[in-house]
Formats: C-alpha cells, sequence, structure tokens
C-alpha cells in the first residue's frame, strides 16, 4: 500500500457531504475543548498569580516551624527572629531558581480617622519587594486589572514618606477618607478636634489622608502610628475588601514593636520548582538547626483557594472532556459504520485483488485519522477565533472569591491543546478501527455479494 | 389525493424503518444516549448542589423563609452609622405582634445582631464579625443542624457569656479541637452530637466593637466550643454569642435582622408578600427579602454561576455533535431511500408526508436514546451517589460530598431537547430529496 494515504484521502473525497457534517462535528467539539481550556488556563494563571504574587506570598512561603497555624495565636515564639531570617535569606540568595525573596509582617490592628476605628488586617512588607511583585511580568500578564491600585500610587512611589500606606477601597469608604495623600496636598487642614456628630465631619475628614493606626504589641500594651493613605485598591480576597492595609515592614515593626517578620516569600524563575525548592530549604536549615514549615504555593495548607478551586475546576473541565470524547468517538464509530456499510463490495473487491484484512483495516483508520486531523485542524481554528472574540467582546464576570467583576478572557495554551488532541485522536481512531476490523473479516464471498454498497 | 390514516401509516413505516436500518441507526442512538445522560447527570449534579447548599447553609446560619432588616443593611454607610441600619424596639414590637398573629405559619423567630470588631486572647488578636441571636430560637431553625459544634457544645441558655467560634477564628487565637473522631454523621452530614475536646490557650477572650457614638465598648466571653463557619473566609473570622450579650457589647437594643421561619417553607412568597402589606399599611420602612437575594447569598450566587456556564457549553457542544450524528446517520438513510420515496410520492404522498416520516424516525431514535440516557443516568446517579467520594470547592471550608440528584425537569428538557435536535437535523437531510421529481428519485441508483 504504496498510495495508501492518497487513496485515503480520495476515498474521504468520494463522500464529502457525509464526512464534512462528521469532520463538522469534530470540528465543533475541539473548539469546545479549546475555550474551555483555554479558560482553565487563564484561571490558574490568574489565580496562582494573586496566590503567588498580589497575596505577597511567593513561590514558597517560609515560616518558622508550626508558625503557618500558630504565628497569630502565638506571634513572639512562632514568628522569624532576625537569625532566622538571615538565614533563610542567605539560602535564597544563592539558590539559581530563586528570583528574590522578601520578608513579611502580619497582624491585626484598628484604623481609625479621629472619629471612629475599623478592624483591619496589616501587611507590612519590605518596598523593594513590593516594587518587584507589582511590576513583575507575570502580574502584568495574568492580573494587571487586579494589581493596579483603584486611587493613587503604591507605597514604593512615596521613599520619603516612611508611613506611606495603601488602603483597601471598602475600607477607605468606612474611614469617609474619599482622597488619597496626591488628592490632598494644598487643602487647608481639618481641625484639630474634628465635629464628628454633625454633617461637617464629611468635610473635615476629606481634607486629608491621614489614618491612624492601633495595636497591641506583642508584650500586650497599646500602640499606635500616624499613617498617610497614598493609594486604595481591591485585595484579591473578598472579606479583605472592607478591612485590609499594606504597610512598610518596618512601619508594622514599630507598631508591633518587633524585630520579627512572619515568613519570607521566595519568588523563583520558575513555579514548577517550588515543591523541590520547599523540600531543600527545609532541609539544607533543618541541618543548621533551624526548623522551617516551607509550603509550596500549590499546598492545600498555604493557599486552600487556590487548590480548592483548580481542584474543582479540573474536575469540570476533565468531565468535559472525557463527554466530548465519548460523543465525538461515538459520531465517528456512527460515520464509519455508514461508510463501510455502503462500500463493502469494494472492500470485498480490494480484498479479491489481494489486499490483507491489516491492510484494508488500515486504510479505513487512515480514513478516520485524516478526517479527524482535519476536523482538529479546523476546530482548533475556530477555538482560536473564538476566543479572540470573547477577548474582544470584554464581557465580564464575577468569580466567586475577587472582588467586583473581571473581564471573560480565554487564553488557549498549545500544551493544553496539545493533550487534548492527543486524548481525541486515539479516540476516534479507536473507533474507526472498531467498525473497520468488524466488516473486513467478513468472508470475502459475502462480501462481494452484498447488497449494502 | 388524501392518504387515508396518513398519520397511522407514517408512524408504522417510521417504526419499520428504524428496525430494519438498526445498524445505521445504533451509532446516532448511542450519541443521542450519551448526550441525555450528560444533560441529566450535569443538571442533577447542580441541582443536588444547590439544593444540598442551600440545606446546609440554612439550617448552619438559622435562616428563615422571610427576612427582614432595614433598607441598606448591608452596605458600608450601616457601618458607619449602624444604629441607623438596625430595627428599633418599636418595629420589634410591630413584627413580634405579626409574629404572634400568624403564629399558626410560624415555626420560630430568631433575632439577630450583627457586630465586627476585634477579639483579643493573651497578645493574639483577630478582626471578627460577631453574631449575636436568640439561643433557644436558633436551636429550633438549625433543624437537623441543632449540635453545631465540633468540639465542645453549641451556646446554652445557661451561658449568657458564652461564645462558639469558628474554627479558623479559634486557630489564630490560640484554640484547637484536640480529638480526631470524625465529626460529621454520614447520614445527615450534620455534627453527631458528642461534646469533643477542645483546647485554648485562655478560657475566655476579650471582644471589643466600636459602639453606633463612635465609642469603644468590650467585654470578655467565655469559650464553650468551636465550630465550622462554611466558607474559609468566613471560618477566620466569625463566632456566635447569645443576642443579649451582643446588644450589651454594642450598647443597643436593636437587631440587624428577624429570620422567621415557616413550617411549610414553601409559603415563604406568600408570607412575605402579606408581611409587606402590613408594613406599609403600618408606616414602618423595613425590607422583607429572600435571604437568597441578598449580599450574603453572593459566593453561593456566583458559584451557581459559573456552574450555569459551564452547563450551557456543554448543552452547546451536545447540540451540535449530536445534532451532526443525526444528520449524518439520515443523510445516509434518505440517500438510500431515494427510490422508496419516489414509490411513497407516486402513490399520492405529500413532500410534508415525507419529511414527516423522516422526522417520526429522528423523534423514535430520540426517545428510545432518551429511554437509554434515562436508564444509563438513573444507575449512574446511583452508582456516583454509593461512592461517597468527596471534593473541595474553592471557598467552601469542608469538604462537598459528589451526589447527583434525580432532576425530572432535566430527564423531560433533555427527551425534549434532544428529540427537537434530531427531527432537525432529520428534516435537513431529507429537505433535498423530497424535491426531486418523482421519475427522478424512482430512477435513482
Amino acid at each position: 500500500m504504496e498510495r495508501a494515504w492518497s487513496v485515503a484521502a480520495r476515498n474521504l473525497r468520494r463522500n464529502r457531504r457525509r464526512n464534512l457534517a462528521t469532520a463538522l462535528a469534530i470540528a465543533f467539539g475541539f473548539a469546545g475543548l479549546v475555550v474551555i481550556g483555554g479558560y482553565g488556563n487563564r484561571v490558574e494563571q490568574f489565580l496562582r498569580t494573586n496566590a503567588v504574587y498580589l497575596q505577597h506570598s511567593g513561590h514558597v512561603t517560609v515560616f518558622l516551624e508550626n508558625g503557618l497555624h500558630k504565628a497569630s495565636a502565638e506571634p513572639e515564639q512562632f514568628q522569624l527572629n532576625p537569625v532566622a531570617q538571615q538565614k533563610i535569606l542567605a539560602w535564597a540568595a544563592q539558590d539559581r531558581r530563586v528570583e528574590f525573596s522578601a520578608r513579611y509582617l502580619r497582624g491585626v490592628g484598628l484604623a481609625g480617622n479621629g472619629c471612629g476605628t475599623h478592624p483591619t488586617r496589616l501587611l507590612g512588607m519590605e518596598q523593594t519587594a513590593l516594587h518587584r511583585v507589582l511590576y513583575h511580568r507575570e502580574v502584568a500578564k495574568w492580573s494587571a486589572e487586579i494589581s493596579r491600585p483603584v486611587r493613587g500610587r503604591w507605597m514604593d512611589a512615596y521613599p520619603e514618606l516612611p508611613q506611606a500606606v495603601a488602603v483597601s477601597a471598602g475600607l477607605a469608604v468606612l474611614l469617609q477618607k474619599p482622597r488619597i495623600h496626591d488628592e490632598a496636598v494644598g487643602l487647608p487642614p481639618a481641625p484639630l478636634i474634628l465635629h464628628c456628630e454633625t454633617e461637617q465631619r464629611l468635610d473635615e475628614l476629606g481634607r486629608d489622608a491621614n489614618v491612624q493606626l492601633a495595636a497591641i504589641t506583642y508584650d500586650g500594651s497599646l500602640n499606635a502610628v500616624d499613617t498617610e493613605m497614598v493609594a486604595t485598591f481591591h485585595p484579591s480576597e473578598t472579606l479583605g475588601e472592607d478591612g485590609t492595609m499594606y504597610t512598610s515592614l518596618s512601619l508594622l515593626q514599630t507598631l508591633f514593636a518587633t524585630e520579627q517578620v512572619t515568613y519570607v516569600g521566595l519568588f523563583l524563575h520558575d513555579a514548577k520548582d517550588a515543591a523541590a525548592v520547599a523540600k531543600e530549604i527545609t532541609v539544607a536549615l533543618g541541618k543548621e538547626g533551624l526548623a522551617i514549615e516551607a509550603l509550596p504555593y500549590d499546598d492545600e495548607r498555604s493557599k486552600p483557594y487556590y487548590v480548592g478551586t483548580m481542584a474543582f475546576l479540573g474536575a469540570v473541565v476533565g468531565f468535559i472532556t472525557v463527554l466530548v470524547e465519548l460523543v465525538l468517538a461515538l459520531t465517528v464509530l456512527g460515520a464509519m459504520t455508514l461508510t463501510i456499510l455502503e462500500r463493502t463490495r469494494e472492500i470485498g473487491t480490494w480484498r479479491a485483488l489481494g489486499f490483507t484484512r491489516r491492510q484494508m483495516t488500515a486504510l479505513l483508520v487512515r480514513e478516520a485519522l485524516i478526517l479527524s486531523l482535519l476536523g482538529l485542524l479546523a476546530g482548533l481554528l475556530l477555538g482560536l477565533a473564538g476566543a479572540v472574540a470573547i477577548n474582544a467582546s470584554g464581557i465580564r464576570f464575577a468569580p466567586p472569591g475577587v472582588p467586583g467583576t473581571i473581564q471573560l478572557v480565554i487564553v488557549p495554551a498549545a500544551w493544553i491543546c496539545a493533550i487534548q488532541a492527543a486524548i481525541v485522536i486515539p479516540g476516534l481512531c479507536a473507533a474507526a478501527w472498531l467498525v473497520a476490523r468488524a466488516q473486513v473479516k467478513r468472508n470475502l464471498v459475502d462480501l462481494l455479494t452484498s447488497q449494502t454498497g | 389525493m388524501q392518504i387515508p390514516h396518513s398519520s397511522q401509516l407514517i408512524v408504522k413505516v417510521a417504526f419499520r424503518n428504524v428496525r430494519r436500518n438498526w445498524r445505521h441507526s445504533i451509532a446516532a442512538l448511542a450519541t443521542l444516549a450519551v448526550g441525555f445522560l450528560a444533560l441529566a447527570l450535569f443538571q442533577g449534579y447542580i441541582e443536588e448542589f444547590l439544593r444540598s447548599q442551600l440545606d446546609v447553609i440554612y439550617s448552619r446560619i438559622m435562616i428563615g423563609e422571610v427576612m427582614v432588616q432595614k433598607k441598606g443593611a448591608g452596605t458600608r454607610q450601616a457601618r458607619i452609622n449602624p444604629e441607623k441600619y438596625r430595627i428599633d424596639e418599636k418595629e420589634q414590637q410591630f413584627l413580634d405582634r405579626w409574629i404572634a398573629a400568624n403564629s399558626g405559619s410560624v415555626k420560630t423567630n430568631v433575632r439577630t445582631l450583627l457586630l465586627v470588631g476585634m477579639a483579643h486572647m493573651g497578645g493574639s488578636s483577630a478582626q471578627m464579625i460577631l453574631w449575636g441571636y436568640d439561643v433557644p430560637e436558633g436551636r429550633i431553625a438549625r433543624r437537623k443542624w441543632s449540635w453545631n459544634t465540633w468540639a465542645g457544645h453549641p451556646l446554652r441558655e445557661t451561658e449568657p457569656s458564652g461564645t462558639v467560634l469558628a474554627l479558623g477564628l479559634g486557630e489564630i487565637l490560640g484554640c484547637m479541637a484536640t480529638s480526631e473522631a470524625p465529626v460529621l454523621d454520614p447520614i445527615t452530614a450534620a455534627p453527631l452530637p458528642i461534646e469533643r475536646p477542645f483546647q485554648c490557650k485562655q478560657p475566655s477572650l476579650m471582644l471589643t466593637v466600636t459602639s453606633g457614638s463612635g465609642r469603644t465598648n468590650a467585654l470578655e466571653a467565655e469559650i464553650v466550643g468551636l465550630t465550622r463557619a462554611g466558607s474559609r473566609d468566613f471560618d477566620e473570622h466569625l463566632l456566635w454569642v447569645p443576642l443579649r450579650f451582643a446588644q450589651d457589647l454594642a450598647s443597643t437594643r436593636a437587631v440587624s435582622q428577624y429570620m422567621i421561619v415557616l413550617n411549610q417553607p414553601k409559603s415563604g412568597p406568600m408570607m412575605r408578600a402579606a408581611l409587606r402589606v402590613e408594613l406599609q399599611r403600618a408606616g414602618i420602612d423595613l425590607e422583607v427579602v429572600d435571604w437568597i437575594d441578598t449580599e450574603g447569598a453572593d459566593l453561593l450566587r456566583r458559584g451557581i454561576d459559573l456552574l450555569t456556564v459551564f452547563r450551557g457549553l456543554v448543552f452547546v457542544v451536545i447540540l451540535i455533535i449530536a445534532g451532526a450524528a443525526v444528520l449524518t446517520t439520515m443523510m445516509k438513510t434518505v440517500r438510500e431511500r431515494t427510490r422508496e420515496i419516489g414509490t411513497l410520492r407516486s402513490l399520492g404522498y405529500l413532500r410534508r408526508h415525507i419529511l414527516a416520516l423522516f422526522a417520526m424516525e429522528a423523534a423514535m431514535l430520540a426517545i428510545l436514546a432518551g429511554g437509554i440516557g434515562l436508564l444509563c443516568s438513573v444507575v449512574c446517579t446511583l452508582a456516583i451517589n454509593a461512592s461517597t467520594i468527596t471534593y473541595k470547592g474553592g471557598l467552601l471550608a469542608d469538604a462537598i460530598p459528589l451526589r447527583v440528584g434525580y432532576s425530572f425537569s432535566a430527564y423531560a428538557w433533555g427527551f425534549l431537547f434532544l428529540s427537537f435536535v434530531a427531527v432537525v437535523a432529520a428534516l435537513l437531510a431529507a429537505r433535498g430529496v423530497t424535491r426531486m421529481r418523482i421519475s427522478e428519485a424512482l430512477s435513482d441508483g
């Protein structure tokens, strides 16, 4: 069968209309898979970027042993002291897989405007790390919309203002602070004693971007600092909207009167190295007598939302893929059954001319393969066009766990399309092989005298 | 020429053709059956997910079919001026009278007061959402979740300053359950009423909130139990206290909401409408709503919306592929039977009779496929539900059991949907042949 492929292609052309219908079914099915795979890819990248960069955790989050669960309850005992911090940073600096590392301090406090207070979660970070995180190419690519402040500029733009803070947009509303630092410059100052019980309050609070921050230090005393709101932002968690503040690490350490940090985030060049880096740093520092807990971003204990959502999404996408594969295989099964039944006498003639059963089966499978490849190619183009159309339409949706809405963006990935095609093609060929094998097994005389075809 | 009993004849001929060409039909039949199975399972999953989540949420957080609150109670303005957005004593008296007048329909009524503040315990602090409620009424409203704790015990009337912490909040403050014993009843999926041990670094915690006048109040509460809040975010923030304790903490006698649980949940819309009329008549400006329409149900609504998008995609894919499968089969069938069509036409059958014949064949295929699909759906549903598989669902704190419901509406829609797809595909395939001249059709092949 030297010209087996051209014979198969010619046979396909003979039943153009029916084969077109089958190829279209394959194309639409595969286009559906490309779109849903593109959606899954986009969600994964979006959630990963949020988990790693915008939640300021890094690909690997390094706590003191048991610090993940106990750092809040017993900060003095389960946070990282300066010696531990240096050991972790030194290990990270010599490892080529680590792009950069940064120290973070978590806490809670009360944000006040002089008339009232609201509880808030606090995250203190190094300004250089904040700059690298927010202007990182991954953030720009996948989460640009969420990474931008709602108003103002991030704290790293104000090196001369050590008390600069960013306040979640909802908390700024609760504090009745409509202006950020840049917008309040040059306004007449608010009176020393505010008229909190009257409507005058709104005007007075709006004259500056000053927010007081109070908290209980680790030794139990009450401490407070004055801060300047330079930006408002949407945190990447829904419940954070009404109570989250980002400050510099030094400001938060002053507030809690500590030199400790809650964790060190390791940001890697390649996310795939996270598990290995987490394992190796734990072993290496353990040998130096420092017991740590290093959690990769895909560890459920560290990022339950990311892991839970991806597991759920994976199950749904997997279900749809299996379903489409099954229906497509049945469609090809049906089409090939009809093709073979129609050509029973033709098959008999080929056999009479000396072609073996194996060669006949191979010819028919080749036809199915060409049909599938054409269908997949058309499906890929259709899926890509669909993705472009969806992206251009600017549809916005509200996924669970994200404040407000985000744009629906479909980003098909070559590797996902390849995997989907690799799952679909054998299924379709197997369907054709099953039908062909059953037919060519028939007796030569039966084939030649068949009423069908 | 009028064909006598043509419709009966068409049905007979169609049935005969389906039987005679079973080999041609089997692939289309299988495609349609798988399509039906997929639709039924996906819809059954979504319906069961919604039903079970609503059941758990309504029980867990004591939601009534009639929810009464001030307009704008869920907004940030209500956080700034809380007292203005609470139900005052006069309004409570009106609601209590209305409930007493409708006591035959009302199972119980739970008043709640929601506060935001800080919880402190020996050097650790956390943001908290404090949920004050009527303890005995809350027990009734929780239905099969009347025992709602993972460790310790639920709130009791005899413990006026008792508090139950969500496990995540407890962890932040230094409390954790110390028992590894299973908590949830495998049949009801609610906690078993067993008092399990827990440890806290201190037996009590200090709660602070800002009152309506801007003053900060503080009260000490004794930790009596730990529970799960359902969603991961809330699990790090929620704690429950008796209503009077919450009112003392906020220096108020007002409440945030009335949750009226009805004996007949289906009468919710009617009772809500009746209460709205009464409130309007009395000139009281309160909002009567269904919880599912409120801000609190946002997370659930978003999850359901996402699943609905996926379901839409599955529908479209099945529509196209099943349609193409039937089209392929019908094209072959129609082409093979061109002479038969010519004969029928020469006997006086009109074009519409021929089209009806093929439409009938396709509908029979769809109904047969639906029957097979229905049988497979029931078997798969039984198997999935018996498998006790669980999965994690994003923001939800607990693993969700994978269950599929028996969705009769999905079965009915599945039959209709696939019949429609099959009939349209058959008509498309047959359209060309019926337009041929009779002589041309008779001399085909």
